[in-house]
């Protein structure tokens, strides 16, 4: 194996690759390149490839076979190893020439180094050794330093409008006019700078100031509508702040030379004015080029440069500090998209790019909608928490307290529908005292209108009380009376004037009629001879007449001597009365009448239908039922439907109505005999059963076919009938039918065309029949088909026509 | 096996593009993990289908029949053909069992997805199993699309399925549904036994699909290459049926006239066929009423289309015959005696039905109470029947 080079090696081929694919493919490479270098390479190459090329069988027999291709590769990894130990040897040997020196290497040496012993040791490599050997490694590795490039800086003249436009209105920079942080997203910025030309507009002022702050808004939606502009702006205003530190530099340097104590003042003076510290130091050590000042010491960070910026206010804080001393906000945030930390100076979390530098304005909207929320005012609370997420979508603070604010909004909402209806109803001191418990619950916004109505209609009822109590003193009964009423017409609550109304109530109703209608009573009555207005309310009571005015359920309430209740279930005796109200006192004795009863009337309409392996059925409902039983038996209908052994099903309207139908699922295939009952609500009173019977595809089905003879020369018809088939039992007897014929096509009803006869029950003979064609119709084209006399017979039998040609007569 | 090699020869269908090709002529699709041979795009799929994601590369045919095809750059072999027009994956009983396109037509608002949602569910559910049919979906895309588009809504949700987007704007809905439907019986000892499987292309059309000569002949290619067509029908576009209705349901806005539609359809096969002018068209044609809940006032109570068909122990073919004379007769009742007409002497093969696919008319609040469905099974029974692979019932005649 000695006397030949190592396979692998020669291949310049990984000794780990183990697959013959991958080397078969590495070796078909090789030799093209071999072939290649063999005519036109130099001669050492020439050399090379004549014998890569000669040994190409050899490789591949070699490598082809696992086993002998595993020993070389072995034999390829010792080898390398061995010649890796030579190269490190003569690295060493290089290195303690340089240190023979005067114990420095510059950049360039250890470059020599590097290209040396490329690709065999790496630059890593190379770099450690020269440390371990004590080599001073201050400047080693470190890239030369290239020429800064300028930045961008925006237009001189724009910039110097700007300035003029800022020393007018007073504001440092366009981020304090537009009352934001420099670290804003563009999206942040424009939109405030469009607020501010809006508001400008609505105010409509024209004078200096207003098209100086119009001017600067057009700057601001200019300059802050993407990344690009923005960073131009903050390279000005960075250069603006270093010239103004200039003198100081210059004072520092006036020696010649900038220590490191010096350039760490200049640093922080510069972070101060809100330059980042590398912008700082770019323009002190440009300035220092310039001038051939000399910079002392090393270019390690400075202790100005390690400082923390406020995101909040801008103030500088200790490395190490986590809040702001100025102001006690985080100096660090959780990023609202990827949860990573990022300084809150910072414009844009470093992990995903989520603007993290809004959130000065972000978690401000969060905190005045909060404050929004908590006075009541939901809208507005709901905009600025839709704004924040306008800035950081899907940021959960926001959505969590956007959701909160909705549902407290909903509630307030029905608690302000509460009190309207409290008021609506006169009730005002029952409403006051609803106010003021919302007022602690909800807030108070939108609150002092309700409460100006209330206070007033208080104020006017007392008033009228008042009055009323001076006519009573002065012997003025009716006149008191009248007052006390107005007073309970402005506030139906009034404690005091019930009180006095109560001593006098209204004169009862009489003579309660009430009339039956389709679907319900209509209730009249006689008023009281009284010249006063009252107000009447009707009750209904199963079981006995209404003792007092809350006693039974409510049918109206009105001035009007007659109503209707549509509404009372069925099949109830029913007792009703009428009282009279003065405000809300009741006469003593009202005016009664009852039992009465509504008829509880049968459904109507009953239809079954078959799906799949459900049944549905339909029908009507009659008036004033809630409730219906459905039974059902397999044989026959039952005599007693309540009684069916097939089984039996409650339905409820509601549950009627919500599916538009009754589902029976999964039925037997049988035939099922429904009766639907209508049900009287609260008792076991049923109205007649309404029947329908669903075959399940198991009814007993008879065929027919038009049958017609004719003379073998003639050809004229001498006989025809309608021939019935079935599988039924002999003697079946099929009920009454109807011939129809018709011309056109096939007849869909028994009115459908030209009658043709009528035939009794008919017995199946062998499960055969014959019905005669009456002659006169004989000769007519016609397409015939039979009907059940009794449409209900259809249901139990089916009569299938045969094939439309096999109908036709004549 | 034998089969197979017939196939490599003969011409078979696309169920996706519906182009014509010889199994020999298949490209295959990587199947290895992305991790093992990395995807990538489709320009056919992509130029075909709008579908760019990067897949399985694409390993070329190389001419005679082939079961599977080695990936050259992974080695992994393949059994994913391809249509060599659209590189869809083709079924992988294609070849061996027959593939029946069945397509529903109707103009717009006739019900089809409707029809073609509960139609699915029916056969699956009630039909399949007492005629031992098993109706599978054969790829992802079929799961996905029945469910997201047909059951969902209907089913799950209550709600009518919203129009079907036209095949001009989305390609995707061009790509139908496919199932297999496996004939199940018993073998000559009485065990259970597969004895047939055939696999089934419901394709569903945008109405207005149909209401263009020139758009027809370009997104509903299917309709010439298809085994059966059920042209649904809805009553309620008809002049009749809406003044007898007079108000008492909601009635849907005026569409495309069948009449047109047969028309059109009758052109694009005879055209596409190349049949002459005067032939008759082979294809089956189920005519189907649908909406017959909202219609059922207008008939007689001993109308044969109440009563209920007998289908478990094949197609009812008695029942058939009684309905179909029925609803010729109300076609013609109803002023449908042109359209009536044109399917007589155009096509060989016709069968008239009339179905409810909801139960109930949802035309007013687009809410579905509940699906009573009625019938639907028997146009695409009456198909099978047609094609040979559902016997007709034995009436007994009697309970």
């Amino acid at each position: 194996m000695s006397a030949r080079p190592n396979f692998f090696l020669l291949l310049e081929l990984d000794p780990d690759v183990d697959d013959w694919q991958v080397i078969a493919l590495h070796v078909q490479e090789r030799r093209r390149a071999w072939a290649r270098d063999r005519s036109q390479g130099s001669p050492k190459l020439r050399r090379k490839a004549e014998i890569g090329l000669g040994l190409l069988p050899e490789i591949e027999s070699v490598l082809k076979n696992p086993e002998t291709r595993r020993l070389e590769a072995k034999e390829a990894r010792r080898q390398k190893q061995q010649a890796d130990v030579v190269r490190l040897q003569e690295l060493d040997e290089a290195i303690a020439v340089l240190q023979t020196g005067a114990g420095t290497c510059g950049p360039e040496q250890i470059e020599k180094l590097v290209q040396r012993f490329a690709p065999a040791i790496s630059r890593e490599e190379v770099l450690r050794r020269v440390a371990a050997a004590g080599l001073r490694v201050g400047d080693i590795g470190k890239k030369e330093k290239k020429p800064r490039a300028s930045r961008e800086t925006i237009d001189p003249g724009q910039a110097r409008k700007i300035r003029q436009g800022l020393d007018h209105l007073g504001f440092a920079d366009l981020y304090e006019f537009l009352g934001m942080k420099p670290q804003s997203s563009p999206k942040a910025l424009c939109g405030r700078a469009d607020e501010i030309y809006k508001e400008s507009l609505r105010t409509g002022r024209t004078d200096a100031e207003a098209s100086m702050r119009n001017d600067l808004a057009g700057y601001c939606k200019a300059l802050f509508q993407d990344d690009g502009p923005k960073t131009r702006y903050d390279n000005t205003l960075a250069i603006e702040a270093m010239e103004g530190l200039k003198a100081n530099i210059e004072l520092a340097a006036s020696d010649g030379v900038l220590s490191r104590q010096e350039m760490d003042t200049l640093i922080r003076q510069a972070r101060q004015r809100g330059v980042a510290a590398e912008s700082a130091r770019a323009f002190i050590e440009d300035l220092a080029a310039t001038r051939k000042w000399l910079i002392q010491g090393n270019e390690s960070e400075l202790p100005a440069e390690t400082l923390k910026v406020c995101g909040f206010c801008s103030a500088l804080a200790s490395a190490g500090a986590v809040r702001c001393a100025s102001c006690g906000e985080p100096l660090e945030m959780a990023c609202p998209r990827c949860g990573a930390s990022n300084p809150t100076s910072q414009a844009a979390c470093a992990s995903c790019g989520c603007r993290t530098g809004d959130a000065p304005l972000v978690q401000g909207l969060l905190a005045e909608g909060e404050r929004l929320a908590l006075e009541g005012d939901f809208p507005r609370a709901r905009q600025y928490f839709e704004r924040a997420l306008l800035y950081w979508p899907g940021w959960q603070k926001a959505i969590d307290a956007r959701r909160r604010a909705g549902e407290r909004q909903r509630e307030r909402e029905q608690a302000l529908e509460a009190i309207e209806a409290l008021l609506t109803a006169r009730q005002l001191t029952a409403a006051l005292t609803a106010i003021e418990r919302f007022a602690r619950t909800h807030g108070e916004a939108g609150l002092e209108g309700l409460r100006q109505r209330i206070r007033e209609g208080l104020k006017k009822a007392e008033a009228l009380f008042q009055e009323g109590l001076k006519r009573r003193r002065a012997g003025d009964g009716e006149g008191a009376l009248d007052r006390f009423e107005e007073a309970l017409a402005v506030c139906a609550d009034h404690e005091p004037t019930l009180q006095e109304i109560s001593a006098s109530p209204p004169p009862s109703p009489t003579d309660l009629r009430a009339s039956p209608l389709a679907s319900g009573f209509r209730l009249t009555w006689r008023p009281p001879a009284t010249s006063r207005s009252l107000t009447y309310r009707l009750l209904r009571k199963s079981g006995g007449a209404p003792r007092h005015a809350e006693d039974g359920d409510l049918v109206g309430e009105g001035r009007s001597a007659s109503c209707d209740d549509l509404k009372a279930p069925a099949g109830v005796a029913w007792h009703y009365a009428v009282f009279a109200l003065r405000g809300r006192v009741p006469c003593p004795e009202p005016a009664v009448s009852g039992p009465h009863f509504l008829s509880l009337d049968a459904v109507t309409g009953l239809t079954a239908r078959r799906s799949g392996p459900n049944l549905a059925l339909t029908w009507s409902w009659p008036p004033g039922t809630s409730e219906s039983l459905v039974t059902w038996a397999y044989d026959r209908h039952a005599e007693d439907p309540l009684k069916a052994n097939g089984g039996r099903a409650r339905v409820t309207r509601a549950e009627y109505d919500r599916a538009g139908c009754w589902v029976l699922p999964h039925a037997e295939r049988r035939p099922h005999y429904f009766a639907v009952l209508a049900r009287a609500a609260g008792s076991d009173l049923y109205a007649p059963p309404a029947r329908v019977v669903e075959s399940m595809g198991q009814a007993l089905s008879v065929s027919y076919r038009v049958v017609v003879k004719k003379a073998l020369l003639s050809r004229k018809v001498v006989e025809a009938w309608v021939e019935l088939t079935s599988g039924a039992a002999d003697g079946t007897e099929v009920p009454p039918l109807l011939m129809v014929g018709k011309a056109q096509g096939v007849p869909l009803s028994p009115r459908d065309g030209e009658s043709l006869g009528e035939a009794p029950a008919t017995r199946l003979d062998k499960g055969r029949a014959r019905l005669p064609v009456p002659e006169h119709c004989w000769h007519h084209r016609l397409y015939v088909k039979l009907f059940f006399q009794d449409a209900a017979a259809a249901r139990e039998i089916r009569l299938l026509p045969a094939e439309k040609e096999l109908l036709l007569l004549g | 096996m034998i089969s197979l090699l017939k196939a490599s020869f003969r011409k078979e269908i696309c169920p996706y593009c519906f182009e014509p090709f010889r199994l020999r002529d298949t490209p295959f699709r990587c199947a290895s993990p992305a991790s093992r041979c990395a995807p990538e795009r489709d320009e056919v799929r992509a130029r075909v289908w709008e579908d760019s994601a990067p897949m399985g590369r694409v390993l070329p045919a190389e001419g005679g029949f082939r079961r599977e095809q080695r990936c050259p750059a992974c080695g992994q072999r393949s059994r994913k053909r391809l249509c060599p027009h659209c590189h869809m994956e083709l079924p992988h009983t294609m070849g061996q069992f027959r593939n029946l396109i069945f397509s529903v037509i109707g103009a717009k608002d006739a019900g089809k997805s409707h029809y073609l949602a509960v139609l699915i569910e029916q056969i699956r559910k009630h039909a399949g199993p007492d005629l031992g049919m098993l109706l599978e979906p054969l790829n992802d895309h079929t799961i996905r699309r029945y469910r997201e588009s047909f059951y969902e809504p209907i089913f799950r949700h209550g709600t009518v399925i919203r129009g079907t987007i036209s095949a001009l704007s989305d390609r995707k809905v061009q790509i139908p549904l496919v199932y297999t439907l496996t004939f199940t019986g018993k073998d000559l000892f009485g065990r259970r036994a597969i004895k047939g499987l055939v696999t089934l292309v419901f394709f569903d059309t945008a109405g207005e699909d149909l209401n263009d000569q020139d758009t027809m002949s370009t997104v509903n290619k299917y309709i010439y290459r298809s085994d059966g067509i059920i042209l649904l029908l809805d009553p309620l576009q008809l002049d009749r049926v809406r003044d007898h209705l007079d108000g008492s349901v909601p009635l849907p806005s005026r569409n495309t006239d069948a009449a047109d539609i047969v028309t059109r359809v009758t052109h694009l096969i005879l055209e596409r066929r190349g049949l002459p002018p005067d032939a008759r068209i082979s294809t089956p044609l189920a005519v189907a009423f649908s909406k017959f809940d909202a219609v059922e006032p207008l008939v007689d109570p001993q109308f044969q289309l109440r009563s209920d068909p007998d289908h478990r122990s094949g197609f009812d073919e008695a029942d058939f015959h009684a309905v179909n004379a029925e609803m010729q007769s109300l076609l013609a009742e109803w002023d449908g005696r042109v359209l009536q007409e044109q399917i007589e002497s155009r096509f060989e093969r016709f069968g008239f039905f009339g179905l409810t696919a909801l139960g109930c008319n949802p035309h007013g609040d687009q809410k579905i109470p509940r699906v009573l469905p009625r019938r639907v099974e028997d146009p695409f029974l009456w198909l099978l029947h047609q094609h040979g692979l559902l016997p007709a019932a034995r009436r007994p005649g009697g309970r």
